[in-house]
């Protein structure tokens, strides 16, 4: 009395870590080159329900030899079954031949599957397919999440603190809008390419951004999110279309922050990420850094000064230094100069007054507050309010700094800033 | 079949087994290679006899008639999703194994039965009813 066929042949092999949130997005993409874009919406619940399939079958037949061709293969039958079962409504036969078929062919995919050395490719396409400009601006990092990085409707609704049904709704017009326009499952090309991909690199740092500075109280770094955002510029920059100097430059501006997340992370439970001028610097992770400074090199080509290149250098800046104290202010000021004239937004100059700070001094730094604080936005953003008291307390004025953090208090909104506030306004009233 | 002897086939019937559906692909992938692992660890104790996933559609005959209708039409929680057969010494064995199933917290259910090597009514009149036993 031998063991049955199939649990002979089982072999117990751990997936990749990570392998259904990779392998969703790419057999999306190869299900939209054969569907088309239009049918985004198949593409995506095909490939879910294979997923669930593989689950209900891999415990007990083993994970496949090749499991990335089998769930494309078995995400494309579900397709071709839902689209024939749209056509002939009337019939339920076809489904369950399908299932049917289905488990018989489980094990083995057809031989022309199990190489797709173009996955890559398609993937891209499919990230430009979801920062097309038909898509709302606000639903682009939205869909993109979703079906390029597989992450659930709950999950997006957690990094962006949207509720589900809000998710649902920019999912649904983004896919009503990719239908509409009858966007094609084409990289564009020329003019159009441009600006494609400057919403595709916009898209990946918004990831990022909201990964690495979370404006979540509870969770202030999402590892998952620099994860994906890492992944899709590498990707991106790995193929042709986005190898050019200011994608490598928004690449290296990212493994710069990642580098620095052990060490923001080190902090006392519940209490905020370190600073970066408290970080532990041996902390930061090295092969990240040696990573960001070969991406910053390919970077520095080219005619065009990209706000991203800015960054990677003032990122760049603080890494080299030994201390914080010891960092090249007079560099760091000049290249915040610079980014604030290709980006004249208030939070860069409040960035610019701060360098000016260890640079010349607090009243130097305090001029060029007051002179931007005409922003509207600097008046209701806690972070300038802060610096200000810092300031007035580094030259020993304690009514003006406890008045600035007063205003700080009032502007905020965030439960863990409050908290921080109320430390420095506590510390100010013993030490003055 | 000699060290079997003493040892009796006790079947788990698996329902709720599409858990999978609208999970986090991550969460998803874990508990599947914790299922995975299950399996793999009974298997390597030799315990597990055999194990298949079950479709979810198929056919009901019923009737005098024998007529067939598509089924089963049980709710979806209900239908058993699989099942898995263990040789094991006691019932309480076999439920202990059962216990330690990784997925029970994401809802799959197991119902486990003992396999008789009679039915009842073959043992009440004295004919053995089943031809082949595992």
């Amino acid at each position: 009395m031998g063991l049955p066929a199939a649990a002979a042949a089982y072999h117990t092999r751990r997936l990749v870590d990570r392998f259904f949130r990779e392998e969703s997005g790419r057999a999306v993409a190869v299900l939209c080159r054969t569907f088309g874009a239009s049918q985004l919406q198949l593409a995506e619940d095909s490939v879910q329900e294979a997923i669930v399939r593989a689950i209900r079958l891999w415990p007990f037949q083993g994970i496949p030899a090749h499991p990335s061709a089998w769930l494309i293969t078995t995400a494309r039958n579900v397709a071709y079954d839902e689209l024939r079962r749209r056509q002939n409504l009337q019939s339920k036969e076809a489904s369950i031949c399908q299932a049917q078929a289905l488990w018989a062919d489980s094990d083995e995919s057809r031989p022309d599957e199990k190489n797709v050395t173009d996955v890559d490719d398609l993937v891209l396409r499919l990230i430009f397919v979801c920062c097309d400009p038909a898509v709302p601006a606000n639903a682009q990092a939205v869909l993109a999440l979703k079906t390029v990085c597989g992450f659930s409707t709950r999950e997006i609704a957690d990094a962006f603190f949207l509720s589900e049904a809000n998710i649902h709704q920019r999912l649904s017009r983004a896919r009503k809008a990719l239908a509409d326009a009858e966007v094609e499952f084409e990289l564009p090309t020329g003019k159009a390419l441009d600006d494609h991909l400057a919403g595709v690199a916009r898209t990946i740092y918004q990831l990022f951004t909201e990964g690495c500075f979370s404006k979540s109280n509870e969770t202030p770094i999402r590892p998952e999110l620099c994860d994906e955002a890492l992944r899709l510029v590498d990707l991106l920059a790995s193929l042709p279309v986005g190898d050019v100097p200011w994608i490598h430059a928004l690449y290296a501006l990212m493994l710069f922050h990642a580098s620095r997340i052990p060490a923001r992370l080190s902090s006392p439970e519940g209490e905020p990420p370190t600073l970066l001028q408290h970080q532990d610097r041996s902390l930061w992770d090295q092969a990240m850094i040696a990573d960001a400074f070969r991406h910053l090199a390919l970077s520095a080509s080219g005619s065009q000064l990209h706000p991203y290149h800015l960054q990677a250098s003032i990122a760049a800046a603080h890494t080299s230094a030994k201390s914080f104290e010891a960092s090249d202010w007079g560099l760091i000021e000049s290249l915040y100069q610079t980014l604030y004239e290709l980006d004249p937004s208030p939070i860069v100059a409040l960035n610019r007054s701060v360098a000016i700070s260890f640079h010349r001094g607090p009243e130097a730094a305090l001029a060029e507050l007051n002179r931007i604080g005409g922003f509207k936005e600097m008046q209701s953003t806690a972070a300038y309010h802060m610096f200000a008291a810092d300031l007035f307390g580094q030259m020993g004025q304690a009514t003006e700094a406890s008045r600035a953090l007063n205003e700080a208090l009032r502007v905020t909104k965030s439960k863990a800033e409050r908290s921080l506030i109320s430390d420095r306004a506590h510390r100010l009233s013993f030490h003055p | 079949m000699d060290e079997n002897n003493k040892k009796s086939d006790y079947l788990f019937l698996l329902r709720n087994t599409d858990w999978g559906h609208d999970m986090p692909l991550d969460q998803a992938q874990a508990a599947l290679e914790s299922m995975l692992a299950w399996v793999e660890e009974m298997r390597t104790r030799g315990l597990f006899v055999a194990g298949q996933p079950l479709s979810p559609a198929g056919k009901v005959v019923s009737g005098a008639a024998a007529d067939t209708s598509e089924g089963p039409y049980a709710e979806s929680k209900e239908i058993v999703g699989g099942f898995i057969i263990v040789r094991t010494a006691t019932i309480e064995e076999a439920e202990k194994e059962a216990q330690a199933c990784p997925v029970l917290r994401l809802g799959m259910t197991i119902e486990v039965r003992p396999l008789l090597a009679n039915c009842p009514l073959g043992d009440e009149i004295g004919v053995q009813m089943l031809v082949a036993p595992l």
